[in-house]
């Protein structure tokens, strides 16, 4: 029977974990960050003038990477001046989260201008509108990522006794759950909500890229309503998908049965299960649907 | 309009490093200021390799030029004292980011076959100006093993979004540079605050406080003269408004 702390900081990593996927995702797509970027980046060029933020700042693996790992730096070094309770270490990882949100906010401004200058050529004008309405809600959605991913830090820390600095875990998630956010949840916005004119599952042949939907259900389509979409699906599948990967590999630290290699059996297992699954699911696909076929 | 070379920038940016980094070891910490040439010649490095239509890779050539940079700084802190020796220290930092970054650049060309043109000269000028800025950083911050990552993902940063953020048919050197210089007086500044809360820092509070106020100082003029050049290169600003061509 494994200790309580241990119970207690698997379900709250995984539950921490699957509120930061969501809230990433959300991030992600209100400043059209990633995948999304580049296509509203091609737009002006086709001649689709646009109103969406464009937060180009850098791939979201280190963009989450810096937001994640400042708010835990400040949070660490506060939470020694606390005291260093539960308490103090709520109270600095909200301070953390906000210093880093500022910087966010810095970054997403400065991408978001500089794209638009260089789009001279394209006839795209800087709508000031269209940069500081998301900018809160992209702010917002920042600062509880960046909250999580620190209160996830300490928790696999503290609770589940991982070794390594919480720093330097908030390092490693950053980077995680931005990988994930980019390959699992960008994919709703970036190839079918920027393009819901196009068959659904028909992906984005070259020939198309930057063809974008400018315009939406009612007037010109806007970075506020982007997330309020995905949130339906690509918010919470990211969420999923970290969620699941956090709160499998807190229980590498449950089980006892073979000393130190015991973690390393567990997480083999784990992997080659879901290995197995993902075979058998493609498989089931591609039998199921056929191959890709032009209309 | 002619722009400037990368041996010139990366010349400047050498010398204006390392006497950084002398001035700071010396207890003379708005010696900081002369760590923002080495943030503009790495963003011009990197601006040298992505142009070349890399599009997502502009974030890989950041993160793997500051990874080398930054883990030759740290390597070098653990045989020489970055305090009690600071020119041994400083040589070992130029010498083994310029080997290792020249190297990973051959291996790049060479083995992997990414045709950059001047892949060895962007990636060893990138090394050597991340290492030293991450060599300055560690003088301001201590050797506090935690801080490490958030020194070498805030510098990466800096080096990759300025070429990452003007991207664009419309992108020039100049902005972009200038783009880079805002973004090195950020980065310092979050440096200094950052140096506020580390209990028995390495350097008094006064000097971190001069380095706070000399970075936002160079922020404000920084980004005054930033938007001055977005507002003679970009196409139109306005409050809001739809585009004119289809209303």
């Amino acid at each position: 029977m494994a200790a309580i702390p241990l119970l207690l900081g698997t379900a709250l990593a995984g539950f921490l974990a699957f509120l930061a996927g969501i809230f990433e995702d959300s991030e992600s797509n209100a400043g059209s960050a990633s995948n999304p970027n580049s296509q509203v980046q091609l737009a002006p060029q086709i001649g689709n003038r646009h109103r969406y933020f464009n937060k180009a700042i850098s791939g979201e693996p280190p963009a989450n990477a810096l937001w994640a790992t400042t708010a835990a730096t400040i949070a660490y070094l506060l939470t020694a001046h606390f005291g260093g309770d539960a308490f103090s270490m709520l109270v600095a990882s909200i301070i953390g989260a906000a210093a880093s949100t500022l910087l966010l906010c810095a970054y997403g401004v400065l991408s978001h201008i500089s794209r638009i200058a260089s789009m001279k050529n394209f006839e795209q004008t800087l709508y000031w509108d269209s940069l500081l309405t998301p900018l809160p809600l992209d702010a917002a959605f920042g600062f509880l990522t960046a909250l999580m991913l620190t209160l996830l830090a300490f928790a696999a820390h503290s609770l589940l006794g991982n070794p390594f600095s919480v720093p330097l875990l908030a390092f490693f998630f950053g980077i995680t759950i931005g990988a994930i956010g980019s390959s699992t949840g960008d994919i709703y916005y970036g190839a079918e909500r920027l393009y819901q004119h196009y068959i659904f599952g028909s992906g984005i042949p070259i020939s198309v890229q930057g063809d974008i939907d400018v315009k939406g259900e009612y007037g010109y389509r806007n970075s506020v309503d982007t997330p309020y979409f995905t949130m339906r699906f690509g918010g919470l599948v990211t969420g999923l998908a970290f969620g699941i990967l956090i709160f499998l590999d807190a229980w590498s630290r449950l089980f006892t049965f073979a000393g130190v290699w015991t973690s390393v059996i567990v997480v083999s297992v784990l992997v080659l299960i879901i290995l197995i699954f993902i075979y058998l699911l493609e498989v089931y696909t591609r039998k199921r649907y056929g191959r890709y076929t032009e209309d | 309009m002619k722009e400037i070379q990368i041996h010139t920038l990366f010349g400047a940016a050498l010398l204006s490093g390392i006497a950084g980094i002398l001035l700071i070891g010396h207890g003379i910490s708005i010696g900081i200021v002369f760590l923002w040439l080495p943030f503009l010649s790495a963003a011009n490095s990197v601006r040298g390799m992505a142009k070349y239509g890399l599009g997502t890779g502009n974030a890989s050539i950041g993160y793997w030029g500051t990874a080398v940079g930054a883990t030759s700084a740290f390597v070098s802190s653990l045989p020489f004292s970055c305090r009690s020796t600071p020119l041994l220290y400083v040589a070992a930092v130029v010498a083994i980011s310029l080997v290792v970054g020249l190297a990973t650049g051959v291996l790049a060309d060479k083995v992997i076959r990414m045709k950059i043109p001047r892949i060895e000269l962007n990636s060893a000028v990138i090394a050597v100006s991340t290492a030293l800025i991450t060599a300055g950083s560690l003088l301001i911050l201590g050797s506090n093993y935690g801080l490490y990552p958030f020194i070498y993902i805030i510098i990466t940063l800096a080096v990759l979004h300025p070429y990452n953020a003007s991207t664009g048919a419309g992108e020039n050197q100049k902005r972009t540079l200038m783009l880079a210089l805002v973004e090195a007086c950020m980065t310092t500044l979050a440096i200094g605050i950052v140096a506020m809360l580390v209990s028995g820092s390495a350097i008094p509070i006064s000097d971190v406080v001069a380095i706070v106020v000399v970075s936002a100082c160079g922020l404000l003029v920084a980004v005054v003269a930033w938007y001055r050049l977005v507002k003679s290169d970009i196409y139109e600003i306005r409050w809001t408004g739809y585009s004119p061509a289809e209303h």
